[in-house]
């Protein structure tokens, strides 16, 4: 207790430091986004003439948690087996593994609480009603998480390290295990009307047991595990798998400049080796939502329209969809720019001691930010085509006007990958709704990208690259 | 010197994938005795401090410290260790002195230590400001005065010289000395060889995670045929030489 004490206190004092460090974000862009969420979300919740029903919120809700879960493994993982992290220390002092343990679990219950808190804000702006059961929930989901997250991290790195089918499955089974149930809780809080009296006590119940069952595997695998994967998780992502087809491919699609492809090869090769659980979740939600418009396609949900003529269209219900989709998928993709930046600011130096022009670093992140979104558009083209939802005429229109939207979308990404390096969540948000933005006026009506593109994505490119020097040049920006 | 063995190397193996990073290394280190691990990048001297600091676990073979089996005991073990590693991460938002304060609490040592060791590296001037603002040199000098806090009986230090001032250095080695001299038991990984013949009462040389040559500073120049040049030529023979 006393070690973890020590441990703790050392966090929350940096904690408060990195705190004091953000304060302009903190108090400034925090309340900016919660005043725009409160009116914006808010309202759209409020006014809705639709709510989803008790199966699609939980639906919805084991989605979102199984997205967390997912985004979170790589970071979990670090932060048990302290992977380049000041908790390396812990491991080389008389340290007991179940003090490791518990820090490891109480710094995931503090992220977790974000989600926690969220979802009582959700609550709150659909005007639901508070008790000692909604926030019991959200304390069960808190646990849930950080328990389950932390489970996941130790049965993703065994699998890592000793592979195999059996252990595949435990990753999967534990990630799911613990997203039915944090899915379940979520659903109870965020739900305003709450769930049945069944489902709520189900989600209770289940809730408990399972942060209860899912901390003491943890321990006991951690503390099975521990000294023979510790090595592994450092070395986790260091193997080599696509070699020179990377590297070849980064050449053609640079047009053989030579400091562009190299850059462009690194970041490749870096966002196959999984560099951050951001990726997976990244893919993750473009599989989702490709899978959505083919359920769309297929289903009824769509309004039949009808077109009157050849370039109306482009307004159909089903073609609108493919289009959005596509601009979702391809700006999930991006999203993928800022936090890769971010991840390289402590190696940068090596740019700038070769003497790195910003504008090759910032034309490199535009290349990735292309490469990564190109799957989205031929997916939800193919997706689209595939589904006969289409007319076969538009078939190559559609072809045209998604790549079009992959154009605008990553160009708008990559324009903005340095705006804010240092700060992955706050680039996070920009790039997505710059994205969302531009790819979403494009899809209800292509020329509109051409003004857009013409008057803000160029500017935008222009002031991409000139944040880009700045930053190789070691401007706080 | 003493008889007393402090640190016991038996037989450790170590494989990562297809690589043998330590093939069945065996080592003793006696109580006020210094031993130098020498070698050429990647053969195996810091795979072989990781496992002795119980960072990483041996495939084979087990580490003793003070009669603690690292396996078994590693509590009682790490508790006698102070450990200098090559590569060093601290709390960027932490002040010195914190981080040194942070360190004692977990070894269980005395604050008084923390003072102590503050004024020996020259840390004063800089022990109330964050470590994310701190040079190489200050970097390398916390990570020191950490190994140090707790009185182990065993340090392990990997490249203890890189990034001092040859101030620093000189200081060092003489810490070092007083410290054999009190009884503690020294292993220390440098490229610096003149500090290391200095320094050293034995030095083993490795090569592809085996041990090619072992014995004092003057049984390796005579193993080298090679009296009266430097002792960078001395290392550079035994660890490249395929004939010893």
């Amino acid at each position: 207790m006393h070690q973890l004490r020590l441990i703790a206190g050392a966090w929350l004092l940096e904690g408060g430091r990195w705190a004091r460090e953000n304060l302009y974000a903190l108090l400034v862009l925090g309340p900016l986004v919660l005043g725009m969420t409160y009116f914006g979300v808010g309202r759209m919740v409020r006014d809705a003439a639709w709510s989803p029903t008790e199966a699609q919120t939980l639906v919805a809700g084991v989605l979102a948690a199984a997205c967390l879960v997912a985004l979170s493994l790589s970071r979990a993982s670090v932060e048990v087996y302290h992977v380049r992290r000041p908790e390396w220390v812990l491991d080389a002092l008389p340290v007991t593994l179940g003090a490791q343990l518990w820090a490891a679990l109480a710094r995931r219950a503090a992220h977790a609480c974000a989600v926690g808190a969220v979802a009582l804000v959700l609550r709150w702006l659909a005007r639901g009603e508070f008790g000692v059961e909604v926030f019991a929930s959200a304390a069960l989901l808190v646990c849930v998480l950080a328990s389950g997250e932390v489970l996941s991290a130790l049965v993703w790195v065994r699998w890592s390290h000793r592979r195999g089918a059996r252990r595949a499955l435990a990753v999967a089974a534990s990630v799911a295990a613990c997203a039915l149930t944090a899915g379940e809780l979520l659903a109870s809080v965020v739900r305003p009307g709450g769930l049945t009296v069944s489902s709520r006590t189900a989600a209770l119940v289940c809730g408990a047991l399972m942060a209860v069952a899912q901390a003491v595997v943890a321990f006991v695998l951690h503390a099975r595990w521990r000294a023979a994967d510790s090595e592994f998780a450092k070395r986790l992502g260091a193997r080599e798998r696509w070699g020179a087809l990377v590297e070849r491919f980064a050449k053609r699609v640079c047009g053989g400049k030579e400091e562009l492809a190299a850059q462009l090869a690194r970041d490749l090769r870096l966002v196959l080796r999984g560099f951050s659980s951001a990726v997976y979740a990244a893919a993750g939600v473009g599989v989702l939502l490709t899978l959505l418009l083919v359920a769309l396609l297929l289903g009824d949900v769509l309004a039949e329209g009808t077109a009157e003529g050849f370039g109306s269209t482009t307004w159909l219900p089903s073609v609108l969809a493919v289009k959005f989709v596509c601009v979702m998928v391809s700006a999930s993709l991006a999203s993928l720019v800022p936090v890769l930046v971010a991840h390289q600011e402590p190696h940068l130096w090596l740019e700038r001691s070769v003497g790195l022009k910003g504008e090759d670093a910032w034309r490199a992140k535009l290349y990735l930010a292309r490469v990564l979104t190109a799957p989205a558009a031929v997916a939800t083209w193919v997706a689209g085509v595939l589904c006969g939802a289409v007319p076969a005429a538009y078939a190559l229109p559609l072809l045209a006007e998604c790549a079009w939207l992959w154009w605008l979308v990553s160009t708008a990404a990559g324009g903005l990958a340095f705006e804010m390096p240092a700060q992955p969540g706050l680039a996070l948000i920009l790039v997505l709704c710059a994205a969302l933005a531009a790819g979403g006026l494009t899809a209800f009506l292509w020329p509109i990208g051409l003004a857009i593109y013409g008057f803000a994505v160029q500017p935008l490119c222009m002031r991409g690259a000139m944040r880009a020097e700045m930053h190789m040049k070691g401007f706080e920006i | 010197m003493s008889e007393e063995s402090l640190l016991i190397v038996e037989e450790v193996t170590k494989r990562y994938g297809e690589t043998l990073a330590v093939d069945a290394v065996s080592l003793r280190v006696a109580a006020g005795e210094v031993y130098a691990l020498l070698g050429a990048n990647g053969a195996g001297k810091s795979t072989l401090i990781r496992m002795m600091t119980g960072l990483a676990e041996p495939d084979a073979g087990g580490v003793n410290v003070c009669g603690d089996d690292m396996r078994r005991r590693p509590l009682a073990a790490k508790r006698r260790v102070g450990y200098l590693p090559e590569e060093l991460y601290f709390y960027q938002r932490l002040t010195g002195r914190e981080y040194l304060r942070l360190v004692a609490g977990l070894k269980g040592a005395q604050e008084s230590r923390v003072s102590e060791e503050v004024e020996f590296f020259e840390l004063s001037a800089v022990e109330g400001k964050w470590v994310g603002g701190y040079s190489l040199g200050m970097r390398k000098k916390l990570g020191l005065a950490a190994a140090f806090v707790g009185e182990p009986r065993v340090l392990i230090l990997d490249e203890p010289l890189n990034g001092l001032d040859v101030e620093m250095m000189r200081k060092l080695r003489l810490r070092v000395e007083s410290e054999r001299d009190a009884g503690r038991a020294f292993i220390i990984s440098s490229h610096v060889m003149s500090f290391v013949e200095r320094v050293a009462d034995r030095a083993g040389v490795m090569r592809a995670g085996r041990f090619v040559a072992e014995g004092s500073p003057a049984d390796l120049r005579r193993l080298a045929g090679m009296p009266d040049e430097p002792f960078e030529d001395v290392f550079f023979h035994l660890a490249r030489n395929d004939e010893v």
